[in-house]
């Protein structure tokens, strides 16, 4: 097998400028996200004093202006009137601009480098944040001043904080995560994904007819008038879908106009013509349906964006984007309107416009800055079960390679009858961008979403909407997107200490068993799961909350026009839901298996150590007792490397964890769940735990990802790890992280063939999720500096194999010099 | 009666250099030959044996407390072990909490082996891999990996042997009948020579090679050793003899000096060797010599 090189394409493409206008560069100065996180750089990032945005970003107040006087102009009308109101105004005021070379129009702020913020949704941290660590954002005194007033306006008004003034006081103390340590409560944006499917066959025109008609049938019906807590409410929402929908469609008018004005002003030929062609485009699309796939990209990027500067403030997007184009390339490609390279340019058009969105939204890591990771789905199975894989699976992937900007991620779902080729195209891919790439597994997420209660075809037809959550476009969902941070292992402390807090000495959790009457692991479980139920009763008590408030005061009327069923219904999505999805994002659960694992052997097993004594050694942060901690670290046997002493105590972790999250239900009545999103905050949610059974000391960090082993710990290779990994029930849980490391020359090996069936047994063992961190030269240097971090970095060299931190320096430098070789 | 088991220095998961895809190999402990630029100084011997890994060593001194010989000292700086003294207990191994101690070397039966490989089943299957056994020299240990080979077929796993030719034909045929893959190694074509650098001549090693039945694939693997065995004339006859057998494919294994270590690990005197690893060009010479005959080379396995 040869790694195909596809043809070359043209070299004065002009996507090959734009990339590197700043426009399209990332908005953050830091913050990489999971490649910098997993790395362990993070803390080295912070300790640069690297600035959370680079330096020419600006704050944009248009947004918040607009949003504030449409309000404002609607006041007497009901939440969900004014809201759309407020929306329109918004959108036919707004300042819209085209840069340079753009094919596909849609900017989210009044200029490019800026970031829109949402005063509706949180205006009491972003008062705070722009006189505090975001003052650089926004130079101008005068718009200062204004950002102020509009703050001043949605003092009482906005959600974000609206539940404190709710929440009953024995709860109210645990919304503040430093009381407890347990978790961080976090509104996060939501995230929904239109069906555009649907709105490329009907056009937004379809959809304010069917609104209408419904208003009229709903006019015309004189037994449901009778009844006007049922007839208001869909009357309202049916006014208010069409004030929106008709301003979205507006929005594209105005853009051609736009286009039309630069085309008069142009000089060049080749742009005018460009101009012209754009201008109507803008003028059929969104409101009629698409008949080029150049037409169908521009529709989906005026719903997504003007969707997400609506309303979804956070990460995600959900779509099946190489399933949506194709059929329109398919027929450009039949009726010879374009080439293979022709479309990946216009994709290459859409990838820049992904990267040119900004907003300024609460950092859901303390530390680690500003981050928006936008998430596409490629690949899978059609909705019949068969492979979906198609010619634009690959273009996206070739653009995303080439291009080499952050957005939009790649999830690739996988599956048993997943071709050759693609895997090919994958080894290409994650030796070039290995950070574009994260893998999804259908024979896990189809079983997964079925055992919830979603029919097979839809889920089948299931996305990745961001880092690890899961969406089924199209249909009414509009979830939360983080929900809240959990430090899992503080648990395992406060059943430890009794529900005291090591740190303050206050008694935070309740008083469970004394551990000192413990005999098994089975003891110590139980105090963990009182522990965490207690905290989850706290956290569920705050989420659902906060979720009657949002679907008070943030009705979305634009997302429910354009997914199923909530017109038909009569019903906002916030109100009509297909499925509830509501998620938590837990970590540190390899610190806690490895405790109790720590813990059978050698205090319940070998009895080699007193609970006493290891109880002694934790509360003083294993101080003086060096010895007994390198017996914890080093003595028991680890999650990772495929052995049933720990895994089997993981299996039954994870499992019983989750039960007691599913215990709680939402305010639809459905379950809460976890979410592998935790992702790299293991590195700032480890920072109020103390020492742990499993060698770990006060503050440091737990594992990465949800599943992942800790650092140093997975000895026996890849395939061992995998295994463990596999053994965790996850269909019957919920989406795991996991990370995993490798070098480029171990990748390439046997023309990557070794890689592919690693690949495909990862399909076959049904674990829900990987990715890797595809590392170099550049690690080994690092992992001489930092031996802890690389503990299972193997350096394979013909006829030896050894852990790279076990060799001498001189014999690592030799390695180092010889990684670029590759031998064997 | 209880079963024979087999010492065992390492069952290596994820191994991908010793035949395709993605493999186990078992190496088994004690060889024959002393090659001078012996890459796994642990295999030689065969008993277990103590290995120090003093980047691990926290000098807390649980080893010399546990040693019932006073073979081990510490003082402020390190760990000292007197190898004459030690008779091999490994008290120490099992207090270190460090692990900067480890014992090579474990007498297994086939039924645990077997428990190891059939963990990674699946990724055999995925990826045309399979077991290799491999050494030292497994066939010190015939009737164990005979047994252990046998095994592995009645699952129809895959199998390798990873030989040096250096033992009696009827041993060395018993065993292949539960062999796919001979990964057999040459050091040298000259009798002499070889003798010089291995400790053994190489004439009871071409004379098996010989005997190999035809449907069983053979790759040859060169240790390439700049100065020793890489003259036209030896990569010559070496083309040759692969031709002659009708080989699969001809593996050079590149020479390299990362083993140095392990010696010292092991409490092994030793010179510091003179050989050099080949370079770039060196290896690019090699290959397109051997590729005229024929056959296919890579570097590596």
């Amino acid at each position: 097998m040869v790694i195909a090189e596809k043809p070359k394409l043209k070299e004065d493409r002009i996507t090959k400028e734009m990339r590197k206008d700043l426009a399209y560069q990332s908005k953050s100065g830091r913050g990489a996200g999971r490649i910098e996180a997993s790395e362990g750089k993070v803390e080295r990032v912070i300790e640069e004093g690297r600035m959370p945005y680079r330096p020419e970003i600006r704050l944009c107040i248009e947004r918040a202006r607009l949003i504030t006087e449409g309000y404002k102009q609607a006041e007497e009308d009901p939440i969900i009137l004014r809201r759309a109101k407020a929306l329109a105004h918004y959108l036919d005021n707004r300042t819209l601009y085209i840069l340079p070379h753009q094919r596909i129009v849609g900017n989210s702020a009044s200029e490019p480098c800026s970031l829109i913020t949402f005063p509706e949704k949180w205006s009491n941290w972003l008062e705070k944040a722009v006189d505090g660590e975001y003052q650089m954002l926004l130079p101008d005194e005068k718009d200062r001043q204004e950002l102020h007033e509009i703050h001043k306006y949605w003092r009482n008004r906005s959600v974000h904080g609206m539940e404190r003034r709710l929440l009953p006081e024995d709860v109210l103390e645990y919304w503040y995560y430093n009381n407890q340590g347990v978790f961080m409560w976090l509104h996060g944006g939501h995230v929904g994904t239109p069906n555009y499917e649907r709105m490329f066959k009907t056009g937004l025109r379809g959809v304010v007819e069917e609104a209408k008609a419904k208003l009229e049938e709903t006019s015309s019906d004189p037994e449901l008038y009778l009844h006007p807590g049922d007839y208001l409410n869909k009357k309202r929402f049916y006014e208010a879908v069409i004030i929106i929908t008709e301003a979205v469609i507006n929005q594209g008018k105005r853009f051609s106009q736009l286009c039309q004005q630069e085309a008069a002003a142009e000089k060049d030929e080749k742009r005018k013509a460009e101009l012209v062609e754009m201008a109507e485009i803008c003028e059929w699309v969104p409101e009629n349906p698409p008949r080029t796939l150049h037409e169908a990209l521009q529709s989906f990027w005026f719903i997504n964006l003007i969707a997400r500067v609506l309303d979804l403030q956070t990460s995600g997007n959900g779509e099946r984007i190489d399933q949506i184009f194709y059929p329109f390339y398919k027929k450009d490609k039949e009726e010879g309107r374009l080439t293979y390279e022709e479309a990946e340019e216009l994709v290459e058009h859409l990838v820049l416009m992904f990267n040119e969105e900004g907003a300024l939204i609460p950092p859901s890591q303390p530390k680690a800055g500003p981050l928006i990771t936008r998430v596409t789905t490629i690949g899978g199975v059609t909705r019949e079960g068969a492979d979906a894989t198609n010619e634009m699976t690959f273009m996206f992937m070739d653009a995303k390679n080439e291009m080499g900007l952050n957005q939009p991620a790649l999830a690739v779902r996988l599956h048993p009858q997943t071709p050759q080729a693609l895997y090919e195209k994958i080894l290409e891919s994650v030796l070039k961008q290995p950070g574009v790439y994260s893998f999804f597994n259908d024979s896990m997420m189809i079983p997964f979403l079925m055992n919830l209660g979603i029919p097979l075809e839809d889920a089948r037809d299931y996305t990745t909407d961001g880092c690890m959550r899961w969406i089924i476009p199209g249909k009414a969902m509009s979830q939360r997107a983080l929900g809240g941070r959990v430090a899992l292992p503080k648990c395992l402390e406060y059943a430890l200490y009794q529900g005291v807090d090591k740190f303050s000495g206050k008694q935070v959790g309740p008083r469970t068993s004394d551990p000192l009457t413990w005999t098994s692991v089975e003891d110590a479980m139980q105090g963990y799961e009182e522990q965490l139920r207690f905290f989850m009763h706290k956290l569920f008590t705050i989420y659902n909350l906060v979720d009657m408030l949002d679907g008070e005061w943030l009705p979305q009327p634009f997302l429910s026009a354009v997914v199923d069923d909530c017109i038909e219904q009569g019903k906002d999505v916030r109100e009509y839901k297909y499925y509830p999805n509501t998620i938590i994002q837990p970590v540190g659960q390899v610190t806690i298996i490895n405790s109790l694992a720590a813990m059978r052997k050698l205090v319940f097993d070998d009895k080699k150590v007193s609970m006493a004594e290891l109880l002694d050694a934790l509360r003083n942060n294993w101080e003086g007792k060096e010895d007994l901690r390198q017996m914890f670290l080093n003595e028991p046997p680890k999650w990772g490397n495929d052995d049933d002493y720990v895994d089997l105590i993981g299996r039954d972790f994870y499992t019983r964890t989750n039960r007691v999250v599913k215990s709680f239900k939402n305010i639809w009545g459905v379950s809460h769940n976890e979410d592998g999103t935790g992702a790299s905050t293991y590195f700032d949610y480890s920072g109020m735990t103390g020492a742990t059974p499993d060698g770990r000391k006060d503050l440091d960090l737990f594992n990465d990802g949800t599943v992942s082993p800790a650092v140093g710990t997975d000895l026996k290779g890849p395939l061992a790890t995998m295994k463990s990994v596999s053994k965790i029930d996850h269909a019957g849980t919920f989406t795991h992280l996991f990370n995993q490391k490798f070098t480029p020359a171990e990748v390439k090996r046997n023309d990557g063939a070794n890689f592919i069936a690693l690949l495909r047994t990862f399909v076959d063992l049904g674990i829900h999720h990987t990715q890797f961190n595809v590392s170099d030269r550049e690690t080994l240097l690092d992992a001489q500096k930092h031996p802890e971090k690389y503990g299972d970095l193997v350096v394979r060299v013909a006829g030896l194999a050894a852990y790279f931190v076990d060799l001498t320096k001189p014999v690592q430098d030799q390695i180092i010099a010889r990684t670029e070789l590759s031998f064997g | 009666m209880e079963e024979e088991r087999g010492l065992v220095f390492l069952i290596q998961r994820y191994s991908v250099q010793d035949g395709p895809g993605l493999r186990t190999t078992i190496f088994m402990k004690g060889c024959p030959l002393r090659c001078q630029w012996c890459q796994n100084p642990e295999s030689l011997s065969l008993h277990p044996d103590l290995m120090t890994h003093d980047t691990k060593c926290m000098l807390l001194g649980k080893c010399a407390d546990a040693c019932p010989l006073g073979a081990i000292t510490i003082d402020r700086k390190s760990r000292k072990i007197d190898r004459a003294k030690c008779d091999l207990c490994f008290h120490c191994v099992d207090t270190c909490p460090t692990k900067a101690l480890s014992k090579v070397g474990e007498y297994m039966t086939v039924a645990e082996v077997m428990a190891e490989i059939e963990r990674d089943e699946l990724f055999y299957r995925r990826s045309g891999g399979g077991v290799t056994v491999s050494g030292g020299e497994p066939l010190l240990q015939w009737q164990f990996v005979h047994r252990l080979l046998e095994a592995c077929k009645q699952r129809h796993l895959h199998t390798a042997l990873d030989t040096c030719g250096y033992a009696q034909w009827p041993i060395l045929e018993k065993v292949l009948e539960h062999v796919d893959l001979v990964l057999y190694d040459i050091k040298h074509i000259d009798p002499e020579l070889h003798k010089k650098a291995t400790g053994k001549s190489n004439q009871r090693i071409l004379r098996n090679l010989h005997l190999i039945p035809p449907h069983k694939k053979v790759w040859l693997r060169l240790p390439l050793i700049p100065g020793f065995n890489d003259s036209r004339e030896n990569l010559t006859e070496l083309g040759k003899l692969g031709q002659e057998i009708g080989v699969e494919k001809v593996s050079i294994l590149p020479y390299h000096k990362l083993a140095e270590e392990k010696y010292r690990q092991l409490g092994m005197q030793r010179k510091m060797s003179p050989l050099k690893p080949p370079t770039k060009r060196q290896l690019q010479k090699v290959q397109p010599l051997i590729e005229s005959f024929g056959l296919q080379v890579t570097i590596g396995s």
